[in-house]
């Protein structure tokens, strides 16, 4: 097999896919419960700061925003490396996404729990970590799942702004070497693998999960 | 009215939904440790009385007191309610439903709490459900755990909003079994809105019947129930004997 | 003289431009909302295939194309389709993979039109005699498909958001004509927040479209 030879250089880019996407997920996945929850506040001038936010990053693609803040925003005197920049915007648009899949999830835990508490002398915080989140995340997990391989795919955007990841490892492989077949051909499985991984750790936390809470606790929805 | 320590008292009380008047110009005293039933038509405003002095809903204009405490959040962990729908929380198991209001927001120690909990559970009869989701037990069995919980507390007050309402008849008796239990233990007062009227008669000191959000009439259960002043009275007490 | 930080007739000038970017967008919007929708509607049935591996296989496929990023399938396209002998122009290229990966999402929500077809219009069908491709388009597509409209135009939104990447395989369009400005002029602020103003408007509008066709779909 000749594809051995073309290894090392992807795995060099892979890494640095990596290195984008586990900080960008994880921030994302906290900006997504920090954002979907202030949603469900009192607070007029945090919900409509949050529904901005999201109306923003989902109005338009990760490609626009990432261009935005790498050229367009050292124009107004921020200026961000790639890496930064890359983490920045990925972070931000799995955020938005992941914003509208918590509110969902919360608002979909019955009124009556937050009066029971409520009647438990149970403050609106004590509540919310207590007795709404937990019975709100089961229901986060799979559609996060497929938001972090919707970002997995969006990290090879980060080609395009200099950064040396899988896919501009690709590429450079293709110009020097022009077996262009192959080359795509093992980038593309490399990527599904990465994302068969992520839906196979989603399905592993679930599992847990349910098994935290018995295995007839999920009957009690 | 005997001379003793009036615990709640609510005065021209008046809550409305959009344009509809559910409480109007309510006035209502409980004494401590009085057992009070509150009986009437649906939409009538007796659980809406439940819910005001829970918190639950705020009121468009008039006077509540519970213990001459107005601001009834800062009493509100002397007063506990229990549902028609039960409201146990589905992730946790029966003994930390009981457990975690005192371990969490009376920062009791967490032994203690459970070894409590676990007389509670006895009370109701379920010690052995101890570790069981509410999702295993029947609504009989999760009503009891909703009073143990609710009991947990230490209130002085306990609503109990139409809590048979929901349930199979056979299991009915059960969680009457274990309010019965509880209003001889005598230092509770009780608000209970309810359609029993044979365990109302058993065991209120008083009932109320509600109609259009006001007090129609108040009384011994036997006046109410078997020589009402008012039509309307009459006819509800009939129409819920003969069902 | 100071430049102001956001030069507006800088910004008035490079407009015509960028509409003509939008042009060529729009042109691949269309053209890939056609094979999505036509392509995914391919996939979805085949999935329904009695020959498990055909099944099988598309759902391997699908699993796949939405997997993988679009940018690395629009390489493989753009330098791969060359050397087998198909020779297209980029704008046809970039279409023919935005619309494949599009495909594999609304393949997707074929299939949940499909299977919210209840079972015995299937076996009345067969009752009635009826040959599996006569059933599949006089009784099971007509009430699939309806209901799964709001939710493919939801797609075709999305499809539509993601044509600035066909600015990496050389198509002319907005972002592409953006950067080029850009460049020319090294005002890059300018040029991409129009672009990200134009994207947002016109996302926001057509999924507010959707929304309505939506609400007016439940109510029939």
């Amino acid at each position: 097999m000749a594809l051995f030879d073309l290894l090392p250089p992807l795995v060099g880019g892979l890494v640095v896919t990596v290195s984008v996407a586990v900080p960008a997920a994880a921030i994302g996945v906290l900006l997504a419960f920090a954002a979907g929850l202030a949603r469900a506040t009192s607070s007029l001038m945090l919900r409509s700061l949050v529904r901005g936010y999201v109306a923003v990053f989902r109005g338009t693609s990760a490609l626009v925003q990432l261009f935005w803040v790498y050229f367009a925003l050292p124009l107004v005197g921020v200026e961000l490396d790639a890496m930064t920049a890359a983490i920045t915007v990925l972070a931000l648009n799995t955020g938005a996404y992941g914003a509208e899949v918590v509110r969902g999830a919360v608002e979909a835990v019955p009124r009556t729990q937050g009066e029971a508490a409520r009647a438990l002398g149970f403050s609106p915080r004590l509540t919310l970590w207590r007795i709404v989140l937990p019975q709100a995340l089961p229901a986060t997990l799979p559609p996060l799942g497929n938001l972090l391989i919707e970002l997995l795919k969006n990290t090879a955007l980060v080609s395009l702004v200099t950064l040396s990841d899988l896919t501009f490892q690709a590429r450079v492989l293709r110009d020097d070497t022009l077996r262009t077949g192959e080359i795509f051909s093992l980038v593309l499985v490399m990527y599904f693998a990465i994302a068969l991984c992520i839906t196979a750790g989603v399905r592993v936390l679930e599992r847990r999960l349910a098994a935290a809470r018995g295995s007839h606790g999920r009957a009690g929805f | 009215m005997p001379d003793r320590e009036l615990l709640i008292r609510m005065r021209g009380v008046v809550k409305r939904f959009g344009d509809h008047t559910v409480l109007d110009q309510l006035d209502l005293d409980v004494p401590a440790n009085e057992k009070l039933a509150l009986i009437g038509p649906s939409g009538s405003g007796k659980s809406t009385i439940l819910r005001v002095l829970m918190t639950l809903e705020a009121i468009d204009a008039g006077i509540v007191e519970i213990q001459g405490e107005r601001d009834l959040a800062k009493v509100r962990s002397h007063v506990g309610m229990v549902f028609q729908q039960f409201n146990l929380f589905p992730h946790m198991t029966v003994l930390r439903n009981v457990t975690e209001a005192p371990i969490h927001v009376l920062k009791e120690d967490a032994a203690q709490a459970r070894a409590r909990a676990m007389d509670l559970l006895r009370m109701v009869g379920l010690e052995d459900r101890a570790e069981a989701r509410p999702a295993q037990l029947s609504g009989g069995q999760q009503q009891r755990v909703a009073i143990a919980r609710a009991l947990a507390m230490r209130p002085r007050i306990m609503l109990f909003d139409e809590v048979t309402s929901a349930l199979d008849p056979e299991l009915v008796g059960e969680v009457l079994g274990v309010m019965r239990r509880l209003a001889s233990e005598g230092n509770m007062t009780m608000l209970i809105v309810t359609h029993q009227m044979d365990f109302a008669r058993e065991i209120a000191d008083r009932i109320v019947f509600l109609h259009e959000g006001r007090i129609l009439e108040h009384g011994p259960p036997s006046r109410i129930l078997d020589a009402p002043e008012h039509e309307r009275t009459r006819r509800f007490v009939k129409a819920l004997r003969d069902r | 003289m100071d430049e102001p930080v956001f030069d507006w007739s800088y910004t008035w000038e490079i407009a015509p431009r960028l509409l003509d970017g939008l042009v060529v967008t729009v042109q691949a919007t269309v053209l890939a909302t056609v094979i999505a929708t036509l392509l995914g509607l391919v996939l979805a049935i085949g999935r329904r295939s009695r020959q498990r591996i055909v099944a099988w296989f598309v759902a391997v496929v699908v699993e796949f194309i939405r997997s993988t990023p679009l940018l690395v399938q629009l390489y493989f396209l753009f330098f791969v389709l060359p050397s087998v002998g198909v020779v297209l122009s980029p704008l046809q290229t970039g279409a023919i993979g935005l619309g494949v990966h599009y495909a594999a999402y609304m393949s997707e929500v074929y299939r949940a039109g499909i299977e919210s077809v209840p079972r015995q219009q299937w076996e009345g069908a067969v009752a009635l005699g009826f040959s599996r491709r006569r059933t599949w388009l006089s009784i099971v597509l007509p009430q699939a498909i309806p209901p799964v409209i709001p939710a493919l135009g939801n797609y075709v939104v999305a499809l539509f958001k993601e044509t600035p990447l066909l600015s990496a395989i050389t198509v002319v369009e907005l972002m592409q004509v953006a950067q080029i400005e850009g460049s020319r002029s090294f005002r890059y602020l300018e040029a991409f927040t129009l672009v990200g103003v134009m994207f947002l408007a016109l996302s926001t509008i057509s999924a507010a479209g959707v929304r309505i066709l939506e609400l007016r779909l439940a109510r029939s």
